[in-house]
């Protein structure tokens, strides 16, 4: 609390302090050199900049997208294949299922 | 009556706010002229604006070249930039916009470039804390060994802090347009002022001000 009553006796202080509104000799004669000096701000420039930003987002964005579906692809390529599976299972079943086994269905061969 | 006498009287009589906004009227067509290719009316916004600007920068930097390249920069800035000013608010609140970012960005390469100094109190500095302690509610004398302290103690603070601190405290803004001068919001204003007066503490317990209290 005891430097906090300083700090502020401080500030008090400074704040009196007027600052000089003293400039140098010719300073605005700088000024005008320093602009006639200084090269010509391309009008396109903050375009140019947005551009080349927006690019590299764009090629986070697709290099993100594509890595995700590449990962989508393998999954259901792995999914598919257990489907396929099961389906040609199921078809054999339903093609084959009333037909008797082979070795059953051979009709003892009768010798005339 | 001379004629200047005259004419000097007679503004008198004109109220200042007639006075204001003719100067307003005035930065508008010199800006207008300068818009149109006439680069040497940039003359007359740098002869208006320079005395306020370098008691500004003053304000963040002591050496006389540091204080005219802020300046510099910051006029560099506005000329650049002027074709983004619209007119919907004074320019001169516009400038100082300007200004008080360049003086951030400055703060922030002196810190970058600062060595760390914590010397030993001055002797002048040494019999302020006293006499502050003997009578702490007087208004206290050498107020130079007060202003040293302060600036040795803005000297150490981070760039926020010191802009927030300077801005604040010193001169005594308020919340509302300094969070307009420096682009932050109203509550993060507030938040850095609480932080800055902290680490401002932290600073002059550093610097040894404890044993005088």
């Amino acid at each position: 609390m005891k430097l906090e009553g300083l700090r502020q006796k401080l500030i008090r202080a400074a704040r009196e302090e007027a600052m000089s509104e003293e400039v140098p000799y010719a300073f605005e004669q700088r000024i005008l050199q320093a602009i006639r000096r200084a090269p010509v701000r391309d009008p396109f420039l903050p375009w140019i900049a947005g551009l080349w930003r927006a690019a590299f987002c764009s090629l986070a964005i697709a290099a993100a997208a594509g890595t995700w579906h590449w990962g989508q692809t393998e999954e259901s390529t792995s999914d598919n294949d257990i489907a396929a599976i099961a389906d040609a299972d199921l078809l054999e079943v339903a093609v084959l299922g009333d037909l008797p086994d082979s070795e059953d269905a051979l009709p003892e061969a009768s010798v005339p | 009556m001379t004629p200047a006498r005259g004419m000097a009287r007679l503004l008198s009589m004109v109220p200042r706010q007639m006075l204001v906004h003719s100067m307003e009227s005035s930065d508008t067509a010199v800006i207008a002229a300068i818009r149109a290719g006439d680069i040497g009316r940039f003359e007359e916004l740098v002869c208006r604006y320079q005395p306020r600007l370098f008691a500004t920068a003053r304000r963040y930097a002591r050496r006389q070249d540091e204080v005219e390249d802020i300046v510099q920069q910051v006029f560099l800035k506005v000329f650049q930039n002027l074709d983004s000013w619209r007119g919907d608010a004074p320019f001169e609140h516009w400038i100082m916009r300007i200004a008080v970012r360049v003086c951030y960005d400055a703060l922030r390469i002196h810190q970058r470039n600062r060595e760390d100094s914590m010397t030993q109190l001055s002797p002048e500095e040494s019999d302020w804390l006293e006499h502050h302690a003997a009578a702490p509610e007087s208004s206290g004398i050498e107020a130079d060994a007060a202003r040293s302290l302060v600036n040795r103690a803005f000297e150490q603070l981070a760039p926020a802090s010191r802009l927030i601190l300077t801005l604040l405290e010193l001169e005594d803004r308020p919340v509302k347009e300094i969070a307009t001068l420096t682009g932050w919001s109203v509550p993060l204003v507030k938040v850095r002022a609480f932080r800055a007066r902290a680490e401002m503490r932290r600073i002059l317990s550093r610097m040894g001000v404890e044993k005088y209290l």
